[in-house]
């Protein structure tokens, strides 16, 4: 299809746009400044008056917007420019799709809030579909999850707002798959989709988050009740709140909850986890591969292995070109021990077992090439005298002797520990 | 058009540099050429072993390679193979050979040095008896094996029970320094020495081609422990360490990156080597070939256009674990980590077994671990308990027990196919069983369980495809090494071998090399 997308070059417009071409779909991107070689570009600015509709284009997806204030442009001269280009996109007889927000309301406290609602009116009156994101992020640092993410990592501490304000996230990329999931889809007409997680998170935890997944640092979380902040407004008056971003934080506060569940049901769209989408990967591959590394070298070793022996792990299983995880589960992150339910030849040599074997020998030999290998594999070179060694061994035996008669009644849990070559993981 | 040179020789291994040494001090023009396109890494450790182990946070790059080299050779027989420091010396071998193997271990080496590069440095002399139907004086052959092992250096000499076995301490260095275990062992040994013989069990230093002593450039051996990873000392020989000897002789040349894939003889008489592409084209009055067996078998076949079967023998192996109680508990020592102690064992009549026992130490623990029967996490605690008081054996039969043949396709690969004569597995089981009894009495356990037969091959002492006799036939070679029906073609290396005794057989396929070089040398 021929699409046409404002604000391509955008935090969510330029994976949008990527999808879309690898999709197959034909993508210009009209904006201010030229985008990628890839798509075709149309010159485009919400102040000017809407461009000359290229033929063919099949549907519009409007995601540009006035973020910044002093921009000068007023609210009604970008409901106007949306309109316009509703007019264009009725006279090709294409779709249109806008990118609403989940502070779109008439009695919005923000202008952006209410801005979004007069363009959802005129969008749905022209038949188009409007969609409400929650909280996007994921990808590369820009836009709010950019702010967001500078922040967490330049302050020590995360403020949990009391009464705590609740955010619904969805990944960007899933955000892009969603929108052209409506594209294909010619049914879906003068709807609001709301799009994010079902259940909302509190501001803080998807701060927290940003902090352990993403910045992979601690943040000490310090209570800030939001009653203070109320009185700092006051005192501090309207235009210096805005500019110290108070009003954004009571925009935040103020969020209507989203009803995501129909929608994404109706897409088929199901959002990643929080803490995969936050990876850098925006998968979690291998973040999962690196909490698999270990899982197996913390088994191995009988000790938290060193950071530097888990990314090594992971770099070999990227060189043999496995780049999913073979297990999961949180009872072996808590208890790596419990790997001993499959490293054992009724699981490792049936079907199927030959790549967690292939893993749990690669894990073998890294964590013995290690100093920490070396004093668990080789022993200290302190002698260790014949009668404790001899105690040693007996006690070895009977671990031993304890597991082979564990082991066949563990093996329901020790399938759920395995996950399936086929199964998805991303959910 | 008179050839380039008086001699090429292909390959670079142990045959080829004993061959040469001759030739070239009779003031002949010799050519070597060998594959080796890159030298390998240079990530051997610099410290002892054991103090890199605890130390060196970099450890995984010469124990498994920046590559992940070991964690692709998870199927690999042998530890050596495995090693990142050795890549370049096995890779690509059959690949550019076209050597394809069934149920058999077929291991070369395109490196300078070739498989000396990576070798258990055990040497031997055989004696008359283990080569029957010699088709020249056998005291030649002594000479020879004087000459060379002067030459390379060879440690172990002892007044012991394999003295005359090995018959090798004339030329010898003094034995290296022997671990704890090994101590025990020899003096548990020694104090019962009368009840042996009757067993027909000897036991006795092992004879390396290991320094205990400098040797020109070459430092002795200070137990550092990293034989398996890559000498600093260069202690241990490799025929790679005669290049630099060799190309003092003006008459001298070497090239590196030549596989040769063609043999053709001119119009004169002389012989033309050209590579796959022939894109390098050289000629002499002869050629030596000293590719390893397999490869050297293929050339000659191919050229021969011989496509009935030819015997390869190599010598059935086995590997096993030993325990000695009453060590329990001792610590880890930095120690030579190639045979310390070796033993014959009488199996039958005219057949001997002959094995070595090695630490554990400067090997992978995770070797073990993966062959214990328990959950890993258990089997590297039982490692680390156990092993410290535990060694390592090997065993070999001799190549008339092996059954293995090597046969040109019509496309002019080589297919290889491995197996044994029906009596070897039994002399084997019967030989786990002897030795389970002697070692007992000596205080050690052989463990249940750990006695494995390697599969064909994994010995990697391949020998005698195309055998000396005094009337060679089709498919094979007078006493010079010679194929019958290739005037000027020699063979040099294990493929002429008439015999392959249990013994190791490097040692007499270099000097058999070097008897080769020398004779030729007086015909120019």
């Amino acid at each position: 299809m021929k699409l046409l997308i404002t604000g391509a070059t955008g935090y969510i417009g330029l994976p949008l746009a990527d999808r879309a071409a690898a999709d197959g779909h034909e993508v210009i991107c009209a904006t201010r400044t030229p985008c990628a070689r890839a798509h075709a570009w149309l010159p485009y600015d919400l102040r000017d008056p809407a461009p000359q509709c290229p033929a063919g284009v099949q549907a519009f997806i409007h995601l540009a917007a006035n973020t910044a204030p002093e921009s000068g442009m007023g609210a009604d001269a970008e409901v106007q420019a949306a309109e316009a280009l509703i007019q264009c996109a009725r006279q090709a007889s294409a779709r249109f799709i806008f990118m609403s927000s989940q502070t779109a309301q008439a009695s919005a406290p923000t202008v952006y809030g209410q801005v979004k609602w007069r363009i959802e009116q005129a969008v749905l009156a022209a038949g188009g579909v409007v969609i409400r994101p929650g909280q996007v992020y994921g990808g590369p640092e820009r836009g709010l999850f950019g702010l967001l993410c500078r922040l967490v990592r330049r302050f020590p501490v995360i403020p949990m707002l009391v009464p705590a304000p609740c955010v619904q996230p969805i990944h960007v990329d899933d955000l892009a798959a969603s929108i052209l999931a409506v594209v294909e889809r010619e049914d879906i007409r003068a709807e609001v989709l709301s799009l994010g997680a079902v259940q909302p998170i509190s501001f803080g935890r998807f701060l927290m988050a940003i902090a352990t997944h993403r910045v992979h640092t601690m943040r000490l979380p310090v209570p800030v009740p939001v009653a203070l902040l109320a009185l700092l407004r006051r005192c501090l008056g309207q235009s210096l709140g805005t500019k110290l971003g108070l009003e954004r934080i009571f925009s935040l506060i103020h969020l209507p909850t989203l009803d995501t569940a129909p929608s994404l049901q109706k897409l088929g769209i199901v959002l990643r986890p929080l803490a995969d989408g936050l990876h850098r990967s925006g998968r979690g591959q291998r973040r999962q591969c690196l909490e698999e590394g270990k899982v197996l070298l913390g088994y191995l070793l009988g000790s938290t292995p060193p950071s530097s022996l888990v990314s090594r792990y992971v770099k070999a299983l990227e060189q043999a070109g496995k780049t999913r995880p073979a297990i999961r589960s949180p009872l072996l992150k808590r208890w790596p021990v419990l790997v001993s339910l499959l490293d054992n030849p009724g699981v490792l040599a049936a079907t199927g077992g030959q790549d967690l074997s292939w893993r749990l020998q690669a894990a073998l030999a890294l964590a013995e090439a290690s100093p920490v290998g070396a004093r668990r594999f080789l022993g200290t070179h302190q002698p260790r005298g014949f009668v404790l060694t001899l105690m040693t061994l007996g006690w070895i035996a009977a671990k031993a002797l304890a597991w082979r008669a564990v082991t066949p009644l563990c093996r329901p849990l020790a399938r759920r520990l395995v996950l399936d070559a086929g199964a998805p993981r991303d959910a | 058009m008179t050839p380039e040179f008086d001699v090429i020789i292909v390959g670079s291994g142990p045959a080829g540099t004993s061959a040469a040494y001759p030739l070239v001090k009779a003031g002949l023009t010799v050519l070597m050429v060998d594959a080796q396109v890159d030298g390998g890494i240079s990530a051997a450790p610099l410290a002892p072993y054991l103090t890199s182990r605890t130390r060196d946070e970099a450890q995984w790059k010469w124990l498994i390679g920046e590559d992940f080299h070991g964690l692709n050779q998870q199927e690999a027989v042998s530890p050596k193979l495995k090693t990142p420091t050795h890549a370049h010396v096995f890779r690509g071998f059959n690949e550019s050979n076209r050597i394809d193997t069934r149920h058999f271990i077929g291991v070369g080496s395109l490196a300078t040095g070739g498989l000396s590069n990576a070798w258990g440095c055990g040497v031997a002399s055989l004696d008359a008896s283990d080569l029957p139907a010699l088709p020249f004086d056998y005291a030649e052959l002594e000479r020879s094996y004087a000459a060379v092992s002067r030459r390379i250096g060879i440690s172990g000499q002892a007044d012991d029970d394999l003295s005359s076995y090995f018959g090798l301490d004339e030329w010898s260095q003094p034995p290296l320094p022997m671990d704890p275990l090994h101590q025990r062992l020899l003096d548990r040994y020694t104090r019962r020495q009368p009840s042996f013989p009757a067993l027909g069990f000897r036991l006795g230093r092992s004879r390396v081609a290991a320094l205990s002593q400098p040797l020109g450039e070459r430092k002795a051996c200070d137990l550092s422990g990293n034989c398996l990873w890559g000498c600093q000392n260069q202690a241990l020989y490799s025929a790679a360490q005669e290049l630099a000897t060799l190309k003092q002789y003006p008459g001298f040349q070497h090239i590196q990156g030549v596989l040769v894939d063609d043999l053709s003889r001119q119009p004169d008489g002389s012989w033309v080597i050209s590579d796959r592409h022939a894109s390098r084209r050289v000629g002499a009055r002869r050629l030596l070939l000293a590719a390893g067996t397999l490869a050297t078998t293929r050339l000659v076949l191919k050229q021969l256009n011989h496509t009935a079967a030819v015997r390869l023998l190599s010598s059935p192996t086995a590997a096993f674990l030993l325990w000695l109680p009453s060590m329990l508990g001792t610590p880890r020592v930095s120690t030579f980590g190639l045979g310390q102690l070796s033993f014959a064992l009488e199996l039958a009549a005219g057949t001997c077994a002959f094995g070595s026992t090695f630490s554990t130490t400067g090997l992978p623990m995770s070797e073990f671990v993966s062959r214990i029967p328990m959950s890993k996490r258990l089997a590297i605690e039982l490692s680390n308990n156990l092993l410290s008081a535990c060694l390592v054996g090997n065993i070999f039969l001799p190549g008339h027990l092996s059954n293995n043949t090597a046969r040109l396709r019509p496309d002019g690969s080589l297919s290889v196919t491995g197996g044994l004569q029906p009596e070897a597995p039994g002399l084997m089981k019967n030989a786990e069983a002897r030795l389970r009894r002697i070692y007992w009495k000596m205080g050690a356990l052989l463990m249940p369980m750990s006695f494995t037969l390697a599969q064909p091959g994994a010995d990697i002492h391949y020998a005698g495809t195309l055998p000396m006799r005094a009337r060679p036939d089709v498919g094979e070679t007078d006493s010079l090494g010679e194929v019958a029906g290739l005037p000027g073609v020699h063979v040099v290396d294990g493929a002429c071998l008439p015999g392959l005794s249990e013994k190791s057989h490097t040692l007499t396929l270099m000097a058999n090399a070097d008897r080769i070089g020398r004779a030729l040398a007086t015909q120019r």
